[in-house]
């Protein structure tokens, strides 16, 4: 299993471009911290500036950085090697990468996608049958501080991806009980 | 208000990644950059649920290292539980060293985020000096590596020769001396460093014992030759202090050797250079002889300037509490002195008692006045002037930051004949009430200090009281009214600030101990260690609880003295209180290892003593 997050320009999938890439190899249960990768992405449009405040990359952060043509196939490639693809809020990241995916003539590998927020849904439409439901935040720093992990550096690619990774565990723990 | 201890350090709260999160924890802090990129390379992150049992004793041995991020691991043997593993602090370490199976069981209390870091990385990382402390086992060992703060730099008297630094003859061993004879020729000579006999000679440090045996995993019988550093850089005798001092600040080197005429005469260490520092304690001590009344109120600084020196230039916080109490002894003797300037010639023969931690030399900076007179038998005149001896040296001691007794153990409320005193004994011995006991437990600890009065008759009570099994019963009860602060699961208790009290829940519980051990033994001496010691020799102790109990003692006072240090310098009161949230994972870990000790110690005491059948 890979766990994947991109920073992207915007929230709209049909508009957002990716500035960066952040992976995390799940094996047997163990994050593999060491075969993380992390990739900067030059956009291709001027509209970089406006996400600053989500994504916290600013325009010279990426000026150097590779075009998303460059680095894209050798993702696809490793997308297509794993079991499962995990991503919080997959609806975002899945759909900007299947969408540039299209825009350069890349075959989307279509590998089964995991969202950490269906396994939340899950997990609060099992603790509401019990009666005791909770607020259970859906974004990722709130689902991990509701689930007992610790802070981590957010807006950070492979911060995010190793994060959305712990969470998943957690989450996967307690579906298992 | 006592509360259960959830506050791990506050990096644990802080927003890090698993790099940046380990980075900050000793033993990963002192890493070389390749070293810890290596172990980031093959770093994994697992979450355990609630309840699953980690590792299982004498099963398979742990294939990683555990750093517990989130959650809490406890450690237990048979169902009893020995220690809480919290955020920041890692299990499993010597087994997956050595590849052996667990001692202990591990579980998970509650849900685990676990960094782990597998075995062959582990055994790599185990070459690097920074893990090396770590492996040295048992707790001892580790109390032992926990080192204090090193940001005094020592200011030598310049112009001396070298050689007058020394003050002791070359300790040097045949050079097929193994590594064993060498560590025994250091303890028994107490030094740091052996020299081989060898041409040239070669030089063998505590720093090679461990970074080229203990943590190569080697044993007593390496030939010392095979750790040695050759040739050993020396200089001549006549060189002096200051070019000394600079070399070998240089060179970081702990340890340079000294010539005469080409021959190899002496070693140097960074501690002798230390003694001789211009504000050493041999210099205060000079000035404090001779200190005039109204300097009194500087004494507070000077005794603040002195102990950070001492504790950087490698002193043991035994040594400094001893420096300690050397210099107020001078102080004490100094403000009688001054005392009879003013008020004329004393009557009759006299002894000025010390009483508590000054007494049994274990003084940090944080201390007040208890003290006590014992004089020939006076009239009414003679009263009245030890009376005003008494009033104008506790007012002395007081302007140079020795507060008053609160509870009045004071010469002013505390003086009488050698005969009162003996009446006083033998009624407390006799009589082991609450109010007995808690006399016992101040006056047992005396030391004279001034005056030429003889008061050893005072110890033969004690020695003849020893056997009395009621008295030894009471005084072991009483040793168990402070307790070290744990909690459930072996966890620390704080309090609703956060820290710890390293003197009420720590030190007295085993001055206490001590003391009573000492009694049994029909000891008189003072110190806590030694008490101990004549414990383990007698067999009120064993071996093993008698090295714990020092070790916890020793590591327990380091922290004080650090922590006044601390304090002072921040302009802030100085307590006895440890802050738990500025403590490091390892130091919390240690602290906690003291503790079980302690009780672990305090309750068979009490238990062999027949403490826990009395009511008080």
């Amino acid at each position: 299993m890979l766990a994947l997050d991109l920073e992207t320009t915007g929230f709209d999938p049909r508009a957002a471009e990716v500035l960066a890439i952040g992976t995390v190899p799940i094996i047997d249960g163990a994050i593999r911290v060491g075969a993380a990768t992390s990739t900067l992405v030059r956009p291709e449009g001027r509209s970089a500036v406006e996400g600053i405040v989500a994504h916290h990359l600013r325009p010279s952060d990426v000026a150097d950085a590779p075009r998303l043509v460059e680095v894209l196939p050798d993702l696809l490639d490793v997308i297509e090697e794993v079991d499962a693809l995990l991503v919080h809020n997959a609806g975002l990241d899945v759909n900007v990468l299947r969408r540039a995916c299209a825009s350069l003539e890349l075959r989307w590998p279509r590998p089964p996608v995991i969202d950490t927020i269906d396994l939340i849904n899950r997990i609060r439409k099992r603790e509401r049958a019990t009666g005791h439901g909770r607020r259970l935040p859906r974004n990722l720093s709130g689902a991990r501080q509701a689930f007992g992990l610790p802070p981590h550096q957010a807006h950070d690619a492979v911060s995010d991806a190793i994060a959305t990774a712990e969470l998943y565990l957690a989450l996967q723990s307690r579906l298992t009980r | 208000m006592i509360i259960e201890s959830s506050v791990g350090s506050q990096h644990t709260q802080e927003a890090l990644g698993p790099e940046a999160f380990l980075r900050t924890l000793p033993p990963f802090d002192e890493l070389a950059e390749g070293d810890f990129a290596a172990a980031m390379a093959a770093l994994e992150v697992v979450y355990v649920p609630e309840g699953t049992r980690v590792l299982r004793r004498g099963g398979e041995p742990s294939s990683h290292l555990n750093v517990v991020r989130k959650g809490t691991a406890l450690l237990s043997r048979d169902g009893v539980a020995a220690l809480s593993v919290e955020p920041g602090e890692w299990f499993g370490l010597p087994s997956v060293l050595e590849d052996r199976p667990p001692e202990f069981d591990v579980d998970a209390v509650d849900d685990l985020l676990i960094y782990r870091i597998p075995g062959e990385v582990v055994h790599e990382l185990a070459r690097t000096p920074a893990f090396a402390e770590q492996v040295t086992r048992g707790l001892a060992g580790r109390l032992r590596a926990t080192s204090g703060e090193a940001d005094a730099q020592p200011t030598v008297v310049p112009m001396a020769p070298v050689l007058t630094l020394v003050s002791r003859d070359l300790v040097a061993l045949p050079p097929e001396a193994d590594v064993g004879e060498i560590a025994r020729a250091m303890r028994e000579e107490g030094v740091s460093s052996v020299v081989l006999r060898t041409e040239p000679p070669a030089i063998v440090t505590t720093r090679d014992l461990r970074n080229r045996v203990l943590a190569e995993g080697r044993g007593p019988d390496t030939p010392g030759l095979s750790v040695s550093s050759s040739p050993i850089l020396a200089i001549d005798a006549g060189t002096s202090v200051a070019e000394a001092r600079r070399m070998m600040l240089e060179r970081s080197l702990h340890h340079l050797g000294v010539e005469r005429g080409g021959e190899l005469v002496a070693v140097v260490t960074t501690g002798d250079l230390l003694r001789h520092d211009a504000s050493s304690p041999l210099h205060v001590q000079r000035e404090l002889a001779t200190i005039p009344r109204a300097a009194f109120a500087q004494v507070p600084e000077r005794f603040r300037a002195i102990v950070p020196r001492l504790l950087a230039g490698g002193l043991s916080p035994l040594e400094v509490t001893r420096t300690i109490a050397l210099l107020t002894d001078v102080l004490v003797q100094r403000a009688i002195t001054l005392a009879t300037e003013t008020i004329g010639p004393a009557p009759v023969r006299f002894a000025w008692l010390t009483l508590g931690s000054d007494a049994r030399r274990e003084q940090t900076l944080l201390t007040d006045q208890d003290h006590a007179l014992v004089h020939e038998e006076v009239d009414e005149d003679g009263a009245e002037w030890f009376h005003a001896l008494a009033t104008d040296v506790t007012e002395l001691l007081e302007t140079a930051g020795l507060p008053r007794c609160p509870g009045g153990v004071m010469a002013v409320n505390w003086a009488g004949s050698i005969e009162t005193w003996r009446r006083r004994f033998e009624r407390w011995f006799a009589q082991p009430d609450v109010n007995a006991l808690y006399e016992t437990s101040i006056f047992l600890d005396n030391r004279v200090v001034a005056g030429t009065l003889e008061v050893a008759e005072l110890d033969e009570i004690v020695r003849a009281f020893r056997g009395d099994g009621v008295l030894l019963a009471r005084m072991a009860a009483a040793a168990g009214t402070s307790r070290p602060p744990l909690g459930l699961l072996n966890r620390l208790r704080s309090t609703a600030d956060g820290t710890v009290d390293l003197k009420e829940g720590g030190v007295n519980p085993i001055v206490a101990i001590a003391r009573v051990l000492g009694f049994e033994a029909g000891s008189t001496t003072r110190s806590t260690i030694e008490r101990i010691e004549v414990a383990a020799e007698h067999g009120g102790l064993t071996r093993d609880g008698a090295e714990e109990l020092t070790e916890a003692f020793t590591f327990l006072q380091r922290i004080r003295l650090e922590e006044q240090v601390r304090a002072s310098r921040s302009g802030r009161p100085m307590t006895n209180r440890a802050p738990l949230a500025e403590m490091t994972p390892t130091r919390r870990r240690h602290l906690k290892e003291a503790f079980v000790a302690i009780e672990r110690l305090q309750n068979a005491t009490i238990h062999r003593l027949g403490g826990d059948e009395v009511s008080r």
